[in-house]
């Protein structure tokens, strides 16, 4: 085995001193998932200060306040520094673990122990848990899982709260995790919920800058948000929404397009998507007898042919139709563009009007603009290639997607984008880099969609081994989140719902999970309600955690591992798989590694190589071997092989090496810290040069919900058909059937600038600059409804919902707020003694959320964010 | 043969050797495991008879494939080119396969790993 890094001994620091060291160097940020490239000043062994790295495209130079915060984390005298072994065996909240230090050995053995254990009798009675805030550790712990044998793993919190709908959608229709204007092209943006490019979230830093740059060219900026929030406000136009209703506004913008103004782009629904092919009264395909392939109708020959006709053998096809009524196989038939034209049509400003609060004016308005500015038909040619040009983009993120109906208000938003043929071309949406042709030398890592089933596109690279198209249709479950049954669900709230033991007994789930590894990730506050997270938790005999802090969730650990922060960390890949921050648009292909800064602190040590380590003594290395060789896709002489034992630092040597040839190895890496190359119009404008179809029509939603509810309906699980339903429409969430008067506001969270959920509540630079903002740790209210209200500016409330769960917290009255909004920041309101500068900071806006099916989308499991509530003024906390 | 994680407890056996006909490929070798285990493996690894389930991996020489008609009777050239690539840029493409030289005596080393619908973030 090689010994990561080197160990800090009285010798090395005395080197340190005698050189006067004085460096600065590469790495990547970790205080939010943008792994932002930075270079850390380093003096004397000790990091000073922390700059955006400017030879990267990812952060581009620039770095957010969270960024420059890090030294805050890393030398912050709270941390985790030794394992901990739990003497009480009594857990709860407010109960003492009689905290006990233990020796590295000591934890492992018992670890290692209870690990084989269950792996004897049932692997997937192990259940591991990650943040989604450090990229470093998804993929090892995606190949622990696999050699373990446990499908059991989630990202408490994230995905249900973001990604279920978002990165789905953005998958099945743009090959990508998320989707951003192309900035240096677009005329026109309009954003539901999203703040790409004004704040967190992927490629955070690079879009900020991109973002400001097209607002100065001229770009016109419409931000749909019930908050007044960092998108909204530096918008051309802020469009106040009621909460959880974008699909009703983007198909009513849809149907201004469509059926008041016969803007759409004829060619490319033809020949990119599946409009063309004829749906049945089944609201099937029509299928070829012969061949099972979806029949469209070749208006030049006359009759329905497949769509594939010219790769079966057959003479090309003719002009295909988009619109009228066929007679095919012996049905009656329509393109799928003509039942969308139809479905449209009942979806009109002035139905969306009541339902959004946005006067049918301004709906029509908005439609108008969009269709206007996507100049259908119109090209440019950028570094000397001709490409279609169409400068508008429907960008939709957490806020419109986190809701019941997540995957109809992902989808209608999208739907204007290639409605109007704006979809991965000059000036529209983009996805983020999903095609690569490879560095020059090595032709690697490189990737493109290609076509799937019924010629519908799947992704050429992605995040995790479970692709959003083409998916597995429903299977009885046998996972704890039941993922089998929800194939286009990722993160279950089953893995800590309140109704949890219920379904598994109805569904006959064979196990119960009896060991969890939690890793940075504190669940207690990440999901929803503490009281069902914790009730959850109780029920797990042995929980061991990786932390940087004891947060609420190591309170109910056993043992308690010294994780190391990001700037201790090393890694081959902190932008996994490529198409996570790189920002989209022409510029440079860049790859960027994360190395410590400093010699090991204390006991504290980087998980990836203590679970190597655990599957070696658990005898799965061979295993997990495997798995790292697939999902790292790493390429002979560079896979691992057999039961050899890797250190992290080697696994990473392979990887870079793998990908960029002998010469660009981690040492390499260490010292340059990114490796650039330009990127082509074909990688960046790919949907002219690539031959895959994506669906307007979502004909296999029908398929999987008629297969889910036959496999739950009889089983107590009630799956509302219309949730499945081929084409979008807008469904009300829980809280907008509310009918007591009394809770009249809708509560939501959005995501802070100045803290990463729960992660960075406890930087002492952070939480300063949070006191000093005027929403980040109060509750944002319109001025007028809280004036109402008999509510001054920093009042003190109760925040109450139906169910009786509340939380306390001030106001901040703003004309920024839609007039039934309130708006929390984060994930903030931490109670543990393991966090003494959080403790009591802000607002726990998750304390309010249910987590039941009930709660959560039917389709994609996505957890409902929006909660009906009333406030009650109280004295001070 | 080896079934790595979960496949490896469920059949109740992780390694298994297996002599196949000359010119043998994927598709043949898994016919083979299937009258051996029994039906619980086409469970395991197949959505419908002869298409795998899509978080079923399968290894030749470490390295994943992903297409069944790969042959068994021919090897990966000893250090293949590191831009070689399939379509989707996940594992190797048959015709690579089909090209690399023959393997003679030597034993294929297939590997098999359900990695399984789990969350992304
Ligand atoms: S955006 Fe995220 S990754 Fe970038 S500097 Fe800020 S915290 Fe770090």
């Amino acid at each position: 085995m090689v010994q990561a890094f080197e160990q800090k001994t009285p010798e090395t620091e005395r080197a340190h001193e005698a050189n006067g060291e004085d460096r600065w160097i590469p790495s990547a940020c970790s205080m939010c998932y943008g792994t932002c490239s930075i270079l850390a000043h380093r003096v004397n062994g000790v990091v000073t200060k922390i700059e955006g790295n400017p030879a990267s495209e990812i952060g581009k130079g620039r770095l957010c306040a969270k960024g420059i915060s890090g030294i805050m984390t890393l030398y912050d005298p709270n941390r985790v520094n030794v394992p901990l072994r739990r003497t009480n065996p009594k857990k709860g909240v407010g109960v003492d673990p009689g905290w006990k230090e233990i020796t590295w050995d000591e934890a492992l053995d018992e670890i290692a122990a209870r690990l084989r254990k269950v792996r004897a009798e049932d692997p997937r009675k192990l259940f591991l848990q990650r943040t989604t805030t450090n990229t470093t550790i998804g993929p090892i712990c995606h190949a622990f899982c696999h050699a373990f044998g446990t499908m059991n793993q989630w990202v408490a919190g994230g995905g249900l709260h973001c990604g279920n709908g978002a990165h789905l959608i953005s998958g099945i229709m743009h090959a990508s995790w998320s989707i951003v204007p192309d900035f240096e092209h677009c005329q026109y943006a309009v954003y539901f919920g999203a703040s790409k490019g004004h704040a967190a979230g992927h490629a955070s830093c690079s879009n900020m800058g991109l973002a400001a740059d097209a607002r100065v060219r001229g770009m016109k900026m419409v931000v749909v948000d019930p908050m007044c929030n960092f998108a909204a406000a530096k918008a051309n136009e802020w469009v106040p929404i009621r909460v959880g209703t974008d699909a009703a506004l983007a198909l009513a913008m849809a149907h201004v397009l469509v059926n008041e103004l016969g803007i759409w782009d004829a060619p490319y629904l033809a020949s990119k998507t599946n409009a063309p092919y004829l749906i049945g009264p089944d609201k099937l395909y029509v299928r070829d007898a012969e061949t099972q392939e979806p029949l469209v109708w070749d208006a030049t020959a006359g009759r329905a042919r497949p769509y594939n006709a010219e790769k079966l053998g057959q003479e090309p096809l003719g002009e295909l139709a988009l619109e009228g009524e066929y007679e095919a196989q012996g049905v009656r038939c329509r393109p799928a563009f003509a039942c969308l034209k139809e479905h449209l049509a009942r979806h009109t400003p002035e139905w969306a009007e009541p339902i959004t609060t946005i006067p049918a004016a301004t709906i029509r308005r908005l439609g108008q603009e969009f269709g206007r500015e996507a100049r259908v038909g119109s090209t440019i040619v950028i570094d000397g290639v001709r490409l279609p040009y169409r400068p508008v983009a429907a960008i939709a993120f957490r806020g419109s997607e986190g809701h019941r109906n997540a995957v109809y208000n992902f989808l209608a938003i999208d739907l204007l984008n290639h409605l109007v043929g704006a979809a991965d071309v000059v000036g529209g949406c983009l996805g983020f880099n999903p095609v690569c042709h490879g560095h020059p030398e090595t032709k690697r890592p490189a990737y493109v969609p290609y076509a799937g089933p019924d010629g519908l596109m799947v992704t050429g690279s992605w995040m995790v081994p479970h692709l959003p198209y083409p998916f597995e249709y429903p299977r009885m479950p046998k996972s704890m989140g039941f993922n089998e049954l929800f194939p286009l669900g990722m993160s279950s709230p089953l893995m800590a719902s309140a109704d949890q033991e219920e379904r598994w007994q109805r569904f006959d789930l064979p196990y119960r999970p009896e060991v969890m590894i939690n890793i940075g990730c504190n669940s207690v506050m990440s999901v929803g309600n503490s009281e069902t997270v914790i009730n959850t938790l109780l029920r797990i005999p042995f929980i061991v955690s990786f932390d940087l802090f004891r947060t609420e969730l190591s309170d109910l650990a056993d043992i308690v591992l010294p994780d190391m922060s990001y700037l201790e960390q090393l890694d081959s890949k902190p932008n996994y798989p490529f198409i996570f921050n790189l920002p989209g648009g022409m510029g440079d292909w860049c790859w960027a590694v994360r190395q410590p800064l400093i010699e090991p602190v204390a006991e504290r040590r980087q998980m990836n190589q203590v679970l190597l380590e655990l599957a070696e003594r658990v005898g799965i290395s061979e295993d997990i071997n495997m798995a790292l060789n697939a999902l790292l896709k790493l390429q002979p002489p560079f896979t691992l092989k057999g039961s050899q034992q890797y250190s992290f630092a080697e696994v990473c040597d392979q990887h870079l090496k793998s990908n960029f040839g002998p010469r660009h190895d981690l040492a390499w890496f260490k010292e340059h810290g990114v490796l650039s190359w330009p990127k082509k119009p074909q990688e960046v404008y790919w949907r002219p040069f690539v031959e895959v179809r994506v669906p307007i029509y979502w004909e296999y939603l029908k398929r999987v919900g008629d297969q889910a509810r036959a496999l739950a309906e009889p089983r107590g699980l009630h799956l509302p058909e219309e949730f499945y339903d081929p084409l979008p429409t807008w469904l009300p969430c829980p809280g907008h059937e509310c009918s007591d008067e009394q809770f009249d506001l809708y509560g939501f969270y959005y995501r802070d600038t100045i803290h990463t959920n729960s992660l960075t509540q406890e930087n002492a630079w952070l939480d300063e600059t949070a006191q000093l903002d005027p929403n980040s740790y109060y509750i944002a209210m319109n001025a007028e409804t809280g004036k109402k209200k008999g509510l001054h500016d920093g009042d003190w409330v109760w925040m109450e919902t139906v169910k009786g769960r509340r939380v306390r917290g001030r106001v901040h009255l703003t004309q920024g707020m839609h007039p039934e909004g309130l708006g929390i920041g984060g994930c903030a309101g931490h109670w543990t003694d393991g966090m003494p500068v959080a403790r009591g900071k802000g607002v726990f806006f998750n304390q309010l959320l249910e987590i039941d099916m009930d709660h959560a989308s039917p389709v994609n499991l996505n957890l409902d964010l929006c909660v009906k509530v009333r406030l009650r003024r109280c004295e001070e906390a | 043969m080896k079934l790595f994680g979960i496949l490896g407890l469920q059949m109740g056996e992780r390694s298994v050797a297996l002599q196949l006909a000359e010119g043998a490929r994927l598709r043949d070798l898994f016919e083979v495991l299937g009258e051996h285990f029994g039906a619980k493996f086409g469970e395991a690894i197949f959505r419908q008879p002869g298409v795998l389930q899509t978080y079923v991996r399968i290894f030749l020489d470490d390295v994943p494939v992903d297409d069944l008609d790969t042959p068994l009777t021919a090897s990966l050239p000893p250090h293949l080119d590191v831009g070689t690539i399939s379509h989707d840029g996940e594992g190797t493409h048959a015709a690579d396969r089909a090209s690399a030289k023959p393997r003679g005596e030597e034993q294929a080393r297939v590997g098999l790993m359900v990695m399984s619908a789990v969350e992304g973030g």
